[in-house]
This record gives structure tokens, sequence and C-alpha cells, in this order.
């Protein structure tokens, strides 16, 4: 995967970096060219190599929605958590979410605020596992 | 749709990191996550390298004029450039559940600097300021 369209400073100034907040509301394009929803969260995992106290934390992945309100609430993590009725409306609401792995990923514009992603269509989300500790 | 292959432990950054409180070692508040910072890797994955806090990183999340207003006012204030926001290294991270839990003290990473600023520019110049009231 490449990234980043200005990668003049790379060499000089050590590894870009960016903020999560530019990372959230970017656009995802298919390989079929047809654009498809934004960035609402970016999904971590933890890596093989320790920073201070804990293993750092790594892109798995990006959940891709319409930015309904709120989030999924833990809906996605726990599908038959209750109440019964609040997870079909959240469900509902978010029934056009789905997610893209980080290896799914062929270019990031940073600037342009684009992702092309080499899936015709969003892959399932899946419950989360327990976060790390 | 296909199915992702991998079922590791994971975390959602938004829904788990952003706007979550930071405690220091002691357990007194340092500030919340108002964004946070994300570096490159040789294989294009992005790794966590800080939690950026205060109104240099709540800023650019503001829509428009707010956002604009907050950073201008905040760098005035500080001294600091505009995207040279306070910067809490991943390193110095203990723990993350419900809040960050850091493994130093608060006054090691510096969040106070408007705080201070009000307590000798602005408190410190009030007539009768560091009198002993008593």
């Amino acid at each position: 995967m490449s990234t980043a369209s200005d990668d003049q400073d790379r060499g000089s100034q050590g590894p870009r970096r960016h903020r999560l907040d530019d990372l959230l509301g970017m656009r995802v394009w298919f390989s079929d060219g047809s654009s498809g929803d934004q960035v609402t969260d970016v999904r971590l995992v933890p890596g093989d190599r320790v920073r201070g106290q804990l293993n750092e934390l790594v892109t798995e992945g990006l959940v891709i929605g319409r930015r309904r309100p709120g989030t999924l609430f833990g809906y996605d993590r726990h599908p038959h958590q209750g109440p019964w009725l609040v997870g079909v409306i959240v469900r509902f609401l978010h029934r056009h979410t789905g997610y893209v792995e980080w290896s799914d990923i062929r270019h990031i514009d940073w600037d342009a605020g684009r992702i092309d992603v080499t899936l015709a269509a969003l892959r399932d989300l899946q419950p989360r596992g327990e976060p790390p500790s | 749709m296909s199915t992702p292959a991998s079922r590791r432990p994971e975390l959602d950054a938004l829904h788990q990191l952003l706007d979550r409180q930071i405690l220091d070692n002691d357990g007194l508040m340092v500030g919340k996550v108002d964004d946070v910072e994300l570096e490159e890797r040789e294989d294009g994955r992005l790794v966590v390298t800080a939690f950026l806090t205060g109104p240099g990183a709540l800023g650019p999340r503001l829509a428009g004029a707010w956002g604009s207003i907050t950073v201008r006012t905040w760098s005035r204030l500080s001294g600091r450039a505009p995207e040279d926001c306070t910067r809490i290294g991943y390193g110095a991270v203990s723990s993350i559940n419900t809040a960050i839990h850091l493994g130093v003290s608060r006054s090691s990473v510096a969040v106070d600097g408007f705080e201070t600023w009000v307590r000798t520019r602005l408190i410190a110049a009030l007539p009768g300021a560091g009198k002993d009231p008593s």
C-alpha cells in the first residue's frame, strides 16, 4: 500500500505523522471506481513491539459508514446485547456500515481525504475481540 | 460482502480512545484525549505514538471558524506554534480501559501551560496577590 501524495519530506524528517481526526471522515473509493461512505472509526490491535509498558497499537482496519448520530454503542461487539429493541434500532441505523481491512487499502491520499481500496464492496463488520488490557 | 479473516483483541480508536480521561500515576486528572497521533510504519500501517490534548489538539476537530479561533487563541496565549499541541507519548501510558492511565506524574507531561499562564500573568498581577491573607 502506498500512502500520501506529498512524500517529499519523508526521508529528511523521518516517518510521517498524522492525526486520527485526519483519517476519520475520509471517503472510500472502491476498485471499480465508485465511491463509498466515510471512515467512522479506526480499529487497532496490539502490535509486537512494546512501547513503554504496553504493546504498541497498530491499525487493523477501518469501519466505514454514513456517520449516523452516535456510535454502535457496543451492539457490534455483542450482537445479542439488550435491550432487544435498542439493538434493532441501532443496527438498522447502521445497516450500511461495513469494514475494510488495512491490507485492502491500496492508497491513502491525506491531502484529498481519499482512500482507494482493492475491494469492490465493504466487508461485513464482525464483532470486535476484547480490548487489550 | 466477504468476511475478515482475523479476530484478535481490538479496540476502536474513536469509540475507546478519543475524549477519554487521562489520569496520572496518582489518579489525578491530566486532560482529555482530544486527538491521537499516528505514525506511518514501513509496512504502511499506522501506529499510535501519542495522545494529543488541549485546545491545540481539539481545535482542528471543531468545524469552521470555531476551530480556527480556538487554535489561534491557544497558540497566542501559550506562545507555541498552532501545530505544536500538547503531546503525551504512548510510552508514558500504563493501561487503557475506561480511562487512559499514565505511569508518570501529571507534572512530568507539562499539560498545565494555560493554567500556569493565568496564574503568573493574571492572578499574580492583581493587587494584593502573593500576600499572606492572615
